[in-house]
């Protein structure tokens, strides 16, 4: 007999505490089933107040779109070279700081108007030089020496929060306010001025109940 | 026949009630805190690895693999057990009904442990020290923030643990966030009046020892009786006996100035179970209404039901004595000024005022580039350490 026969029969029966058994039963096994859904990642998703992906877009999207409608940094004469110094993380949180610079850097090559250089693989490069260079590559296949680009700007910023929580009292539920604050800037290597900066902003609070079972 | 049927159902639920309320720490973790203390941590961390610990005491199983995976130098293993036991305890920030109503049926063992609000804050000390011998000064940082934030929720009864408090400031002044640094050294320097020290510049170099010696007081258990059938039973911190160790540093050679901060961390831990003092006295007179409560209405069926049930009622009162015992006894903190370059330092801990035997003698050879700081860890009290 299947359960759905076992629930008909026992519908007709009268035994309406066995039907709220069975209902508890399948309620119970309905919320323990293991489940997998896609998110779209341009709908913003939020579970509590700390940061998350949803954050990372609007961070980026907004740092963006800003500088790349901004005059601060002439691209008319020709692409700008960047070079990424990072975004230091002054949170309560572990964030992968890089995550935002590598968005950020995505964005800017694809818009066609920046060109960056490739911190992270300095070494490799020179390694990779240095081979060549020893006579294990035919002279013809060799890359040239000093004719690698130089930086015009240095990306760099910060990420900040400020978090509350609800003071201590009788309450059913426990607040908490979590305030972001991410700010980029582009620095002149030249002048050591700061070419172009701008920041958002992210405030949200979460609550959560005091009591559970 | 009808009597004897109640009396047996009324049995069950004792047996039921004694069996659910285990009082004592779950086995494997008393099994790998023991290897520890013998000098076995490798053996602790495989007991704990295969441990099927009992949910109440979850907690005490990352508190215990996260340091003794630290004590052995498996930093990132440790980074690991502390992130799982932070989770821990902001999944048991709240009034769990289950918890309550099994802690005031029974005794506060049948309650998962949340640990004291020092262990909490300990959690964020260990973190932070991963992080710096990690080589990651800011995920340092991250800690330091969260050990402030919880200074800001229970900071009085934690005040006093200089340690945790220098390793704040340094963790920041380390990450080059200076602001964060001067707020922590000024407060310290308010509240033990002190010289707030002077930030590192780009021409001096330091070693810093954070030396972990002997091990924690456990909590005891206390009685107090109200008449022969009535008890309560809490826990409590002993006087420590234990020293403050005696460090001596010599830089190539010669004795140097060193600055030091420690912190008895059972002092702390008594401040913080002192402060939780009101919460567990209230709970206590709940338990023990209840228990009367209980005990009464099965007297009123059966006279010696309820005898069996007063003196079943007053066996299960046990102080809940649960602790992460594998803490050290001491953290100090020992700044070593040095100029950058090569140096040899000698290092000679001692656990008692007579320096002339010594707990742990090493020599270390470091090199420092100008600016740089370098944090190493020793544990004292395990052989073979």
């Amino acid at each position: 007999m299947n359960l759905a026969s076992s629930a008909l029969h026992l519908g007709r029966s009268r035994h309406p505490a066995a039907i709220i058994c069975l209902c508890t039963i399948f309620a119970l096994l309905s919320g323990c089933a293991a489940t997998t859904r896609t998110l779209d990642p341009d709908v913003e998703q939020h579970y509590d107040a700390s940061y998350d992906f949803s954050d990372k877009k609007q961070i980026v999207e907004t740092l963006t779109n800003s500088l790349l409608s901004s005059s601060a940094v002439p691209t008319e004469s020709g692409k700008p070279v960047i070079i990424v110094y990072g975004v230091d993380n002054e949170t309560s949180e572990h964030i992968n700081t890089g995550g935002i610079t590598d968005d950020i850097r995505l964005s800017l090559i694809k818009s066609g108007e920046y060109r960056f250089l490739n911190r992270k693989q300095r070494s490799n490069v020179q390694a990779e030089t240095n081979f060549q260079q020893a006579g294990f590559v035919p002279p013809e296949q060799r890359v040239s020496e000093g004719r690698q680009l130089g930086a015009d700007y240095i990306l760099s910023g910060t990420l900040r929060s400020i978090e509350k929580k609800q003071p201590r009292q009788w309450r059913l539920n426990k607040k908490e306010l979590i305030y972001y604050s991410m700010n980029l800037e582009l620095t002149n290597l030249e002048s050591g001025e700061i070419s172009w900066a701008d920041n958002v902003e992210i405030a949200r609070e979460a609550s959560r109940p005091i009591i559970g079972w | 026949m009808q009597v004897h049927l109640k009396m047996t159902k009324l049995c069950a639920v004792f047996i039921a009630l004694v069996t659910l309320q285990a009082c004592a720490t779950s086995g494997p973790l008393l099994v790998a805190r023991d290897q520890f203390r013998q000098g076995s941590p490798d053996d602790a961390l495989q007991t704990l690895e295969n441990a099927e610990v009992s949910n109440r005491d979850q907690l005490l199983l990352y508190l215990d693999q996260g340091l003794i995976a630290q004590a052995s130098g498996k930093y990132t293993e440790s980074k690991f057990a502390f992130e799982r036991a932070m989770e821990i305890i902001e999944e048991l920030d709240y009034v769990s009904v289950k918890d309550q109503t099994a802690s005031i049926i029974t005794s506060d063992w049948a309650a998962r442990y949340p640990g004291e609000t020092s262990e909490q804050l300990w959690v964020h000390t260990f973190q932070m020290l991963n992080y710096l011998l990690l080589n990651s000064p800011e995920g340092a940082a991250v800690e330091a923030r969260r050990a402030a934030a919880f200074y800001d929720e229970h900071g009085d009864s934690l005040k006093n643990d200089i340690f945790t408090r220098t390793l704040m400031a340094l963790s920041f002044e380390t990450a080059g966030q200076p602001n964060g640094a001067r707020v922590e050294y000024r407060k310290l320097a308010n509240d033990f009046d002190l010289n707030p020290p002077p930030l590192l510049n780009k021409n001096e170099s330091e070693l810093v020892f954070v030396i972990a010696s002997g091990f924690i007081d456990p909590k005891l258990p206390g009685d107090l009786f109200f008449g022969y059938d009535a008890r309560i039973a809490f826990p409590y911190y002993a006087p420590s006996f234990q020293t403050v160790p005696q460090t001596t540093v010599r830089v190539n050679g010669k004795t140097s100035n060193i600055i030091t901060a420690n912190t008895a961390l059972v002092e702390i831990s008594q401040a913080a179970l002192e402060a939780r003092g009101k919460s567990v006295a209230v709970r206590q007179a709940l338990r023990l209404a209840a228990k009367h409560n209980m005990a009464d209405s099965i007297s009123d069926q059966s006279e010696v039901a309820g005898t069996i049930a007063k003196v079943f009622l007053l066996a299960i009162e046990q102080a809940d004595t649960r602790s992460w015992e594998t803490l050290p006894a001491h953290m100090t903190l020992v700044r070593v000024p040095l100029k950058p370059g090569k140096h040899s330092i000698s290092l000679d801990v001692s656990s008692s005022s007579n320096t002339s035997s010594s707990d742990l003698s090493r020599i270390f050879d470091v090199e420092l580039a100008p600016g740089q700081r370098q944090f190493k860890l020793l544990r004292t009290g395990i052989p073979h350490q």
